[in-house]
């Protein structure tokens, strides 16, 4: 039997997201499900925007030196973006906002209004080891002026948190611009298809896995480009503030969409030679496409393949 | 580097569920007034309005409001002058009236403090009579637990095991009492034992899952 399904799209977390949600309910059912959905995914926007003058994160932001307690949010996508930046020896940096502004990624997706930012949180000299966390108090203190950017972790954290709206329904997919998260049955009762943009080619795609229950990530540097130098992409490295470009893509198959976009993330900025075992030391399954568009993947994403 | 993996995935894992667990509250970060705190045994006494100019709670509430709002605004209420030793103030639901008054007080305890959104429990009577076993683990350590359904509800929850670095008198048992009483696995964040809470959520949630008719 065919299942009935919605489909509903918005323009939210600096992307298009859109779900299709299955199941044999009501269409009304359906709609409020998806309003849970995407009231989630604001939400994390709301709270972890760089953008957003009145996020919380901006609010942080404001008050370098002080502890701050912070929403629940905010706290555990610092706390997973610590991880990271832990195992990657500071490749992964969640301080990289001031860099990106630096670089001309200064304006709200939506609105178009330029990002205004103290000058002394240009501080090109901030690490993830300025930040600090205290579990207890669900507190963080900046220890010099510096921009978050969560943009790695908070995508993910909102598909996430989206997904367990939805949890109930006997398939759904949930596409956020590079972060996919597919549970259940496609509406034709089969896994769902997912394809992987083509690096160079807009509109095509260069693979197709078939999977469910999982989140597929792509970390691409094809997708935004600096106002200021086309050799600059959005995945910006800290270390030498320039944009790795030894791989053109790379995608992370996880469990959790805040996992499989933090270490595609990762991946893309250790590039083309590292990015490999990277994945594969943290069990996860990933496919990589070179500068010369050349696909390699792990052993443990064969299975997910179309 | 197989621990890898795995510490990872909880991590990020006991993020989604924390996260999850509390509901969606959005309140603006507010300075501390005292950074020291011993976990599982200062309470944290609200402090004063001292919160920035501007700061802001707004409430979001996902779920249309269930049979289960009586029972979150009075828990709303004790949680305020609960102050059981070794149980800090609970992360409270409260419905989003409640909620929004809180808030705009400029209350600047956003994890100890009741100003908490809270998602409604989910419906009753929804599940399989039976005993249904739940685990979950963090970098923390783990619980495992039992849920009785009896008559399609929440019966009873036994924590069956516990390995966590807090005592387990910080959550127990107060939290298994919670989960009888508000019928969900939806519980408080007890500050100073969150990673414990989060582990009960969790293993609530997996149990839950099984009982499902």
């Amino acid at each position: 039997m065919v299942s009935q399904h919605s489909e509903e799209t918005r323009l939210l977390l600096g992307t298009v997201v859109s779900i299709h949600l299955v199941g044999s309910t009501t269409i009304k059912d359906r709609e409020q499900a998806l309003e849970r959905a995407f009231s989630a995914m604001r939400f994390v926007e709301e709270t972890c925007s760089r953008f957003d003058e009145t996020s919380a994160l901006r609010e942080l932001c404001r008050h370098p030196g002080v502890w701050m307690t912070v929403p629940d949010i905010l706290f555990e996508s610092v706390r997973v973006a610590l991880e990271m930046s832990e195992l990657t020896a500071g490749r992964f940096d969640p301080t990289i906002g001031g860099t990106l502004v630096r670089h001309g990624f200064t304006r709200h997706y939506a609105t178009g209004e330029q990002v205004h930012v103290a000058d002394d949180a240009m501080d090109e000299t901030v690490t993830y080891r300025d930040l600090e966390l205290d579990e207890t108090m669900r507190a963080i203190r900046l220890r010099k002026p510096l921009l978050l950017d969560l943009g790695a972790v908070a995508k993910g954290l909102a598909v996430d948190l989206a997904a367990r709206e939805l949890n109930d329904f006997s398939g759904f997919a949930i596409d956020a611009g590079g972060d996919v998260y597919v549970h259940g049955v496609d509406p034709q009762g089969d896994l769902w298809t997912i394809g992987i943009q083509h690096p160079t080619v807009k509109g095509e795609q260069i693979a197709w896995l078939k999977t469910t229950d999982v989140a597929v990530c792509t970390s691409g540097s094809y997708e935004r480009r600096s106002p200021l130098d086309p050799e600059i992409h959005h995945i910006v490295d800290p270390g030498r503030g320039v944009s790795e470009s030894s791989l053109l893509s790379c995608t992370v198959i996880a469990p959790l969409a805040m996992l499989a976009d933090a270490v595609s993330t990762a991946a893309f900025l250790l590039g083309a030679e590292r990015a490999q075992e990277f994945v594969d030391d943290v069990e996860l399954a990933g496919l990589f496409i070179s500068d010369t568009l050349e696909i390699t993947m792990t052993e443990s994403a064969r299975g997910y393949m179309k | 580097m197989a621990k890898i993996g795995k510490r990872l995935m909880s991590v990020f894992g006991m993020a989604v569920t924390a996260v999850y667990a509390a509901g969606y509250i959005y309140t603006m970060p507010s300075a501390q007034a005292n950074t020291s705190s011993i976990p599982g045994l200062n309470p944290t006494t609200p402090t004063p309005s001292q919160s920035t100019p501007g700061a802001a709670a707004k409430a979001y509430n996902s779920k249309p409001q269930s049979s289960t709002k009586k029972s979150s605004s009075s828990h709303h209420a004790t949680s305020t002058t609960a102050s059981k030793k070794s149980t800090p103030t609970h992360h409270a639901p409260s419905t989003a009236a409640s909620t929004s008054s809180t808030a705009k007080k400029g209350n600047t305890k956003s994890s100890t403090s009741t100003n908490t959104a809270k998602k409604p429990a989910a419906k009753a009577a929804q599940y399989k009579d039976g005993v249904f076993t739940g685990v979950a683990s963090n970098p923390y350590g783990g619980l495992s637990l039992a849920v009785t359904i009896a008559h399609g509800k929440i019966a009873a929850v036994k924590i069956t095991s516990y390995t966590m670095h807090y005592p387990q008198s910080v959550i127990d048992p107060q939290l298994p009492q919670e989960a009888v009483q508000m019928q969900t696995w939806r519980i408080y964040i007890v500050s100073g034992a969150t990673a414990s809470t989060y582990n009960f959520a969790e293993a609530m949630y997996q149990a839950l899952n099984k009982a499902k008719a």
